[in-house]
């Protein structure tokens, strides 16, 4: 019988492990599968696109291999990408315009998704350098590829491609070449940034 | 590839890491995106690893793979390398570990019957508990947090812990009873548990 009378204390010393802590900490940390419920609607629907988008990446990650390094504007090399991972074109989804345009300002996206989808970097930038000198110079490919044609390996074709690419370059306007560069540096940021 | 594996793998995971991360520490921005991200990560990366035989249940193997991405993103965001560096400096901003102008010997004592919390009966009340203690959880240094995480959560033992974080045993107990004391020290005096208590207090005294 309790005493109504009777005042119980707690007595903490620097080397107490009171039962009662523990019984609280297991009981309000356990991970409780109805809090699931606590979650907002809006984050469901955020976690589906993002499972989405994982499937999306998954699939053109395994058309990576198949398809390998071609000398292209990185938006038509995706659509090539995607056109060989079955998908009618590059899912919304994947955080891009349809069709995919690569400016600046998204030039970050562009970024995240190469990586994701395990494209390296030094391919990434030239294919964006091709993408510009396409838009500059209606010929450039052409002569690009003429200049590759011999070159055998890929580290090969990327030392003519640049080569070939810094002589076009060094046509550019102050403001084409300037635009350049800061989608170029953007990219390398992105590259460097979680996940 | 099914797409629905990918989406239902996501959509289960994300809100379970979502609140396992708010529970840790992190705000609810942090925890949506973090959670988002990993999950993704996981399910593209490193779900194919898990082996059976080794690791126990695939969802028990997820969550671990989670913890420790979250902690890697914590120890990013603090400009020291180890978990121990990280107990000392965010210990200085954290829970006082005893009350600085108390001798040790001197214990602390509260009018309270915490042993009633034992076996409290978990009404609508129990969940100002909960709030009460992983708010001051949450406060706690990193490494003591993912330990009482880990131990009361994951009902990992002190070795299994000790294992995951790449530290001795010994030190995986100390990070452990330092925790407690200051979880101790302010849960006592939280309002919230005392007042849980005088109602199940009342309550025993009336079926009496």
């Amino acid at each position: 019988m309790t005493d109504r009378n009777q005042i119980s204390t707690f007595t903490l010393t620097p080397n107490s492990s009171p039962d009662w802590l523990d019984a609280v900490l297991r009981s309000s940390l356990a991970a409780s599968e109805n809090e699931a419920e606590e979650v907002s609607a809006e984050f469901r629907e955020r976690c589906r696109k993002a499972g989405q988008r994982a499937y999306y990446i998954a699939r053109l990650r395994a058309a990576m291999p198949l398809l390998g390094f071609l000398l292209l504007p990185f938006a038509d090399y995706l659509k090539r990408l995607a056109a060989l991972a079955g998908l009618p074109q590059i899912p919304e989804q994947l955080g891009l315009a349809n069709p995919p345009e690569l400016t600046l300002a998204s030039a970050r996206p562009f970024a995240h998704l190469a990586k994701q989808i395990g494209m390296n970097l030094q391919e990434v930038l030239i294919q964006v350098r091709v993408g510009v000198a396409c838009s500059v110079q209606a010929a450039a490919l052409q002569l690009i590829e003429a200049r590759c044609r011999s070159a055998g390996t890929t580290d090969n074709l990327l030392i003519e491609c640049e080569a070939e690419l810094r002589q076009i370059e060094s046509q550019y306007s102050p403001e084409v070449f300037r635009e350049l560069q800061q989608i170029q540096q953007e990219i390398r940021q992105a590259w460097n940034e979680q996940p | 590839m099914d797409e629905e594996a990918f989406v239902e793998f996501v959509e289960y995971f994300g809100p379970v890491f979502r609140n396992n991360f708010r529970r840790w520490g992190s705000t609810e921005a942090e925890a949506e995106e973090w959670a988002e991200d990993i999950a993704v990560d996981i399910v593209l990366d490193k779900a194919h690893k898990y082996e059976k035989k080794e690791k126990g249940s695939f969802k028990a193997w997820v969550l671990t793979v989670a913890e420790n991405a979250w902690i890697d993103r914590k120890r990013r965001q603090l400009p020291v390398e180890s978990l121990d560096e990280i107990g000392q400096v965010a210990g200085e901003a954290g829970l006082p570990e005893w009350p600085e102008d108390r001798p040790e010997h001197q214990p602390l004592e509260f009018p309270v019957d915490f042993e009633l919390l034992e076996h409290a009966e978990p009404d609508e009340g129990f969940s100002e508990i909960r709030k009460a203690v992983r708010e001051a959880v949450a406060q706690l240094p990193l490494n003591q947090r993912t330990v009482i995480g880990r131990h009361y959560s994951g009902n990992l033992s002190f070795a299994e812990i000790a294992r995951t974080l790449d530290q001795r045993q010994g030190t995986v107990r100390m990070w452990h009873r330092r925790a407690k004391l200051k979880l101790a020290v302010v849960l006592a005096e939280d309002p919230r548990i005392k007042s849980f208590i005088e109602r199940n207090q009342n309550r025993v005294e009336e079926s009496v």
